[in-house]
């Protein structure tokens, strides 16, 4: 709709105190884009204020403010039958022939030689293949991701798709993880594996989707000898604490300062 | 200022503006907190579906009268997963009064602890099942009596067996172990 004051603008000569109709329709424009543009630039700048905020409140560390799990292992009453093995490929559903957890069998013979073996991963338990008067001493040690405080994976990690959760346990982010394999050589422990089902790297996180809804790992569940112990280190309460205060413990090669969680009642020398 | 520079601008402007509004509104709100790539991660590896259900939702239904559940065994040692059988009851679990499956854990082996009662399988009785002597199970179909020895009955009452009764032709390690246990 046209004004008639307007129309009559246009056929007259221009003044210096009257602007086109043109003038004016792209001066509008333009305040309307630089208005919009504004508008948008506010918006996405305190949505980025927000997120920075949030980030400050959300450390990733969440120690001593959020639980810090972990869970240690009595070598003093494990008896190798593997039910820890089952239930974590079981619940992981870990392909075959790779593990999360697996229990290793140290024998030391009389002339001072230790051989170390995990048939299955011990899935099935050990057979009784060496003749008790050769031994000197034999043991089981159940092997698991170590959960690092300051873990070489996640080091290693090119793409950071692997982390430490606030909950103290490593875990890969299977989106953002590529199956490049760089945390593979870089576990000290031998704990990461390829999971060729998934195509990316893998490792025990403690069973995450089961901490985080209060329950145990499945491996410390279904342990008939109670010889796994899984707790909250952060609570003086818990299980795990109890277990460290009451027991001697150590941890698997304390030298390479990697700050492991996971601890060992009854390590003998042969296997730290 | 040349009124083309103004434009070219303007231009790049909005297509800063642009980018940065959409980048916003697209990626979701989790992005930064746990990396700078990650987003909604743990979230979903809390998705995943539990498989192992522990000993709560067994005792329930079944109670935990047998003996291995007193001294801590829990069932899903031996029964396998029990999540999807304690939601729907038509889902059965790994029933295995079987000799292998007690050999798992009571095969004699020189790496398993003294304390632990252990027996050779392949010398201890091999043609039998085990749970035709040792009652270790609440549910399983009772023998008949005939067939069961008055020590190994003795035995799975907890008591120890008398000296002098029926006496097992094979070496009988896990009755040894057994009298070690109770007497303590």
């Amino acid at each position: 709709m046209m004004k008639p004051e307007e129309k009559a603008q246009v056929s007259a000569p221009k003044d210096d105190n009257k602007i086109t109709r043109a003038e004016f329709l792209t001066e509008t424009a333009k305040s309307i884009i630089l208005i919009g543009a504004g508008a948008a630039g506010y918006a996405s700048w305190s949505r980025l204020n927000t997120r920075l905020a949030k980030r400050k409140l959300t450390p990733i560390k969440g120690y001593p403010s959020s639980p810090w799990y972990s869970i240690a292992v009595d070598l003093t009453a494990c008896i190798g039958c593997g039910r820890c093995v089952e239930a974590c490929c079981v619940e992981n559903d870990v392909p075959a022939n790779h593990f999360r957890t697996w229990v290793e069998r140290y024998v030391v013979r009389k002339d001072g030689e230790t051989h170390v073996d995990s048939p299955n991963g011990g899935r099935n338990g050990f057979p009784d293949d060496v003749p008790e008067n050769q031994i000197e001493k034999a043991f089981f040690i159940p092997k698991l991701c170590n959960q690092c405080n300051e873990a070489p994976c996640v080091q290693a990690c090119p793409v950071d798709a692997t982390f430490l959760s606030p909950e103290g346990a490593v875990v890969v982010d299977y989106d953002t993880c590529n199956g490049c394999g760089a945390c593979i050589p870089a576990c000290p422990y031998g704990a990461r594996f390829w999971n060729p089902k998934k195509h990316k790297a893998d490792t025990c996180d403690l069973c995450y989707h089961r901490i985080t809804k209060g329950q145990s790992p499945a491996c410390v569940e279904v342990c008939p000898v109670n010889a796994l112990v899984f707790g909250n280190l952060a609570d003086p309460n818990s299980p795990i604490s109890k277990f460290c205060r009451e027991n001697p413990v150590l941890t698997l090669k304390p030298h390479l300062n990697t700050g492991p969680k996971v601890v060992y009642k009854g390590l003998s020398k042969e296997a730290v | 200022m040349a009124p083309q520079v103004t434009r070219i601008s303007i231009f790049f402007a909005c297509l800063v503006f642009a980018f940065a509004g959409s980048v916003s509104v697209i990626s979701p709100s989790s992005i930064g907190q746990l990396g700078p790539k990650r987003y909604d991660s743990l979230a979903r590896l809390q998705n995943q579906p539990e498989k192992y259900s522990g000993n709560k939702p067994c005792i329930t239904c079944h109670g935990n009268s047998s003996p291995h559940a007193q001294n801590g065994v829990p069932c899903e040692a031996c029964h396998g997963p029990g999540a999807a059988h304690s939601k729907d009851k038509n889902v059965g679990v790994t029933v295995m009064p079987t000799r292998a499956a007690c050999g798992i854990c009571h095969e004699s082996n020189a790496a398993k602890r003294v304390s632990f009662p252990q027996v050779g399988m392949t010398t201890h009785y091999p043609n039998q099942r085990c749970v035709d002597c040792h009652k270790m199970h609440m549910y399983l179909n009772p023998k008949p009596s005939n067939t069961t020895k008055p020590a190994v009955e003795a035995m799975a009452a907890g008591s120890a067996p008398k000296t002098g009764s029926t006496k097992p032709t094979a070496p009988d390690k896990l009755q040894s172990k057994t009298q070690k246990v109770g007497g303590k």
